[in-house]
């Protein structure tokens, strides 16, 4: 782990060693805000922050750790980060925060966040740890945006809340485009993360299972 | 036989390795067993059914025995379009009304699904799969009248990508695709497949055109008699069960007729090609359901009203029997029906935002197949070994 | 690494524990206490929102989360609460604090509740809105609504949890739905008939006014019906004692002759309580038993069965 090279640590979870399409953690937050944009890219900021603070906390704090109680410092430490975000979202995008409602406090239990404090930060320097951090939430940003983004587009024919299917359909005087309700439905996401899974492994073939 | 002594010579060697049309070799080699016998049966070695009835002959005798539903329910389209305007013109227009409005659908939804699965094939340069023939069929058959063009195509081929083919083709689907693309268009277009102006077509034949100087009698709704009882207007005095039994009230284009359809059910039954396991407990569990909730409550239908509305029937003969998504052990086949119609009266009745459960009661009986199968066959192993063991 | 101390040692653990767990809780008391003025201004301010959007066709513009809290202001709305209780009587309490959530039981108001009643006054005219809270298809549902000196609604406002997308979620954001209660009364002759909201082309289940169903999204108008009957059901004596007399007024037109001396005394001792109104009319209404029973012609039940004894 120690030897991996920086790039890899930050580049590696983008695409190739993605936490949500090829880890497959994180999923139930991708599903549940994942029907507009502006939620999506909202959770994804805040789970690249709150993993990125994370992992550079428990890297520092590393060697004096109890081991008996690491999984329950983690947890303090990611509790208090999310709890921090929730507060200020709530205060300053309230809106965003009520569409989020319980999911930026479901961060807590976000499996990359413990998968990736455990396995990494609690054997790295804080550098290497930092870019792990954030590797791995734009990673998990990253599919939630694209998911998001088909999702609002043609679930609700618009993309940040802007009209673009319907609006352009429209003044052509046809009918219009009409939303496909099943893309604002949790199947819907989970139908579209296994055709980004599918997709990159069909470009990665050595991701394939044997 | 000079027709296919030419087919064998000349135009079969195009499309084999190193033909001319090699890539197209899938979509020739259906057409081909689509139209004649296949030359081949089983190897004459080893203990082998020996036999012609392949699955694309299994599968003529299921769009057989949907015609008369089919037949029925084009009527039905032009009957109740009259009955919606206040005029009739004889059961003949009326037909032909129907005719014009269902083979569209027929042509978009064979179009998209075959268009697919032959390109897959050729992708894999494999045999076009017969399954969409029966599928094709059924998917206009079981949505509302006015369901435009564009949504069966959008649906069909959802269905055919994603509930059969990522799945490995026909065979190995969990789910009926036909039912798929019924489950997609109500959660997808709500409004295209509920309500009171879905099932009835007031407009020209084709696409549903205001026709001019006609209007649509005061009082006429076209809801169907599920939706009432979802609604809690249903009064199971005036709703005729006769009426349902033929096929005279709104509805999915071939799900209205419970006579023709049991009719399409003595074919399947009588060629063996469905288990009539399924079809009777699927009745028997959606009777049974129907009778307590019947005894329980003043306004609900009565069983036999129960057993003629909706889709009910049409998914008993036609869905629940799928052999590739339904239970495959006897004892299996039992259960997996007997769920099927507990299930479609519980959720018609209990859950007012899906009238229809016929369709969610197969699907979701399609997931637990594989486990009942599981059960029974494990609980065999187990009554074996203590036999053995004793 | 030089260790100083044994790392696994149950004193440094629990020292650790300790240390970790106090820094953390300063850390998010001082954020919770930092930020707490702006939350609680962002969550007044959706409420605000939603009041005044009941009456936004009386102010003649939008009501967005940005402005609601300058109109609120202009409207000084903060001295224009107040809280009735289920008699229609004034009681203390502070109207805005009131979650309409716990003023329900079972999608009954509770007979002891204390209920918060908001005036706007716009132009000269008191408008009363209250707060509503039910069931909805899927979650929960509420809202406020607006009812003017004679008890014909002046505007609503919908909000929902998870009711369906593009279906039932329209109750929020179809303005039609809204609008289309604007101007319905809420009494008949004198008595309390709510306005329904049924399919179109189906008679009002409560016996007054209706609106019609969003369609393919039946089951949540209904909700919204249901929701707007038992929730106004709590505020009928308060909004009664302002409007009963109107309302009996116009149904004894005829033996009073004008509407001014019909006013208050001469009409009011003879007929015009709200039981009396009510009773007649339902007895009017149910004719004969069947009818009486069959139809919810008659709003409420115990009045209906009242007739039938009466018969």
């Amino acid at each position: 782990m120690a030897n991996e090279k920086k790039p890899g640590v930050f580049t590696g979870p983008l695409w190739t060693n993605n936490p949500v399409v090829v880890q497959v953690l994180g999923i139930c937050s991708a599903l549940a805000v994942t029907t507009q944009m502006k939620p999506a890219l909202v959770m994804g900021i805040s789970l690249t922050c709150v993993l990125a603070f994370a992992n550079v906390i428990i890297s520092v704090l590393r060697n004096t750790i109890p081991n008996r109680i690491r999984i329950i410092v983690q947890l303090v430490v990611v509790a208090a980060l999310v709890i921090l975000v929730n507060q200020i979202l709530k205060a300053y995008v309230y809106d965003v925060s009520k569409a989020l409602s319980v999911y930026v406090g479901l961060i807590i239990t976000n499996c990359i966040l413990m998968g990736r404090l455990e396995a990494f930060a609690l054997g790295n320097k804080p550098f290497p740890a930092l870019l792990d951090g954030l590797g791995n939430g734009i990673g998990y940003a990253l599919i939630l945006f694209i998911t998001a983004t088909l999702r609002e587009l043609f679930g609700s024919g618009t993309l940040f809340g802007y009209d673009v299917l319907a609006r352009f359909v429209n003044e052509a005087g046809y009918d219009g485009y009409q939303n496909c309700g099943f893309f604002t439905m949790p199947a819907a996401a989970l139908i579209i993360l296994g055709c980004i899974i599918w997709y990159q492994r069909a470009k990665n073939p050595d991701l394939q299972d044997k | 036989m000079k027709l296919n002594d030419y087919i064998n010579e000349k135009i079969d060697p195009l499309f084999q390795k190193g033909g001319k049309y090699e890539k197209l070799w899938s979509i020739y080699d259906s057409f081909h067993t689509f139209l004649f016998v296949p030359r081949h049966t089983a190897a004459r070695k080893g203990v082998q059914v020996h036999d012609s009835v392949d699955s694309k002959r299994v599968i003529m005798m299921v769009i057989l025995a949907l015609v008369p539903a089919a037949l029925v329910g084009m009527w039905n389209v032009g009957y109740q379009h009259d009955l919606a305007l206040g005029i009739n013109d004889g059961w003949f227009m009326q037909f032909l009304y129907g005719l014009v409005a269902f083979l569209p659908k027929v042509v978009v939804s064979y179009a998209v699904g075959l268009g697919i699965e032959m390109a897959v094939a050729c992708m894999k340069r494999e045999e076009v799969a017969e399954g969409f023939l029966a599928t094709g069929l059924l998917i206009p058959m079981i949505v509302p009248v006015n369901t435009p063009l564009w949504m069966i195509a959008v649906a069909t081929a959802f269905s055919v990508i994603f509930a059969k083919e990522i799945f490995g083709g026909t065979g190995m689907n969990i789910f009926n695709p036909a039912l798929i693309t019924r489950a997609f268009l109500f959660f997808a277009y709500p409004k295209a497949m509920s309500g009171d102006e879905v099932f009835v077509r007031t407009g020209s034949a084709l696409c549903n055109s205001p026709i001019e100087g006609t209007a649509v009698v005061d009082g006429f709704s076209g809801a169907t008699p599920l939706a009432a009882v979802a609604d809690g207007t249903f009064d199971p005095v005036t709703y005729s069960t006769m009426d349902a039994f033929l096929g005279c009230i709104p509805g999915s284009i071939a799900e209205t007729s419970t006579l023709a359809i049991l009719l399409g059910a003595c074919l399947l039954l009588v060629t063996r090609v469905a288990s009539w396991r399924i079809m009777c407990s699927v009745f028997v569990g959606g009777a049974l359901m129907s009778a307590i909730i019947a005894a329980f409550s003043e306004n609900a239908p009565t069983v036999a009203q129960q057993l003629c509305l909706g889709g009910f029937a049409f998914a008993a003969v036609f869905m629940a029997t799928d052999p590739v998504t339904g239970c495959r052990t006897n004892t299996g086949k039992y259960i997996y029906g007997l769920f099927i119609g507990v299930m479609a009266i519980l959720i018609r009745m209990f859950n007012t935002g899906y009238p229809e459960g016929a369709m969610m009661a197969v699907l979701l009986g399609n997931a637990c197949a594989p486990l009942i199968d599981y059960c029974v066959v494990n609980s065999n192993i187990s009554k074996r070994a203590k036999r053995v063991n004793a | 690494m030089h260790k100083t101390m044994n790392r696994n040692s149950n004193v440094y653990t629990v020292i650790y524990a300790t240390v970790l767990t106090v820094l953390v809780a300063i850390l998010l008391s001082a954020a919770s206490l930092g930020l707490k003025d702006k939350q609680k201004a962002n969550t007044d301010n959706e409420k605000k929102q939603q009041i005044l959007q009941s009456v936004a066709s009386k102010l003649g513009k939008e009501v967005t989360f940005e402005n609601a809290a300058d109109l609120w202001q202009e409207l000084k709305m903060d001295d224009a609460m107040f809280c009735v209780n289920t008699k229609g009587e004034k009681v203390d309490g502070k109207a805005f604090d009131i979650a309409s959530k716990s003023l329900f039981s079972a999608g009954k108001i509770i007979p002891e509740a204390t209920l918060p009643v908001y005036v706007a006054n716009i132009n000269g005219v008191p408008y009363r809105i209250m707060s509503m809270y039910g069931a909805g298809l899927w979650g929960p549902i509420w809202g406020y609504l607006s009812v003017d000196p004679e008890g014909k609604v002046a505007g609503v406002s919908f909000d929902h949890d998870s009711e369906t997308a593009g279906l039932g979620s329209k109750i929020k954001d179809d303005p039609a739905f809204a609008n289309a209660f604007i101007g319905k009364s809420i009494f008949t002759d004198g008595k309390f008939t709510s306005v329904s909201v049924t399919k179109a082309g189906k008679p009002a289940n409560y016996g007054g006014e209706k609106v019609d169903a969003i369609t393919g999204a039946t089951k949540t108008s209904d909700y919204v019906g249901i929701m707007i009957y038992e929730s106004l059901l709590g505020y009928v004596p308060f909004i009664q004692g302002g409007t009963a007399q109107a309302g009996c007024c116009q149904k004894h037109e005829g033996n009073c002759g004008e509407k001014e001396t019909c006013g208050m005394e001469g009409c009011q001792k003879e007929a015009c309580t709200p039981e009396s109104c009510g009773k007649e009319e339902c007895k009017a209404q149910c004719g004969d038993k069947s009818e009486c029973a069959a139809k919810a012609e008659c709003a409420d039940k115990a009045e209906c069965d009242a007739c039938k004894k009466a018969e």
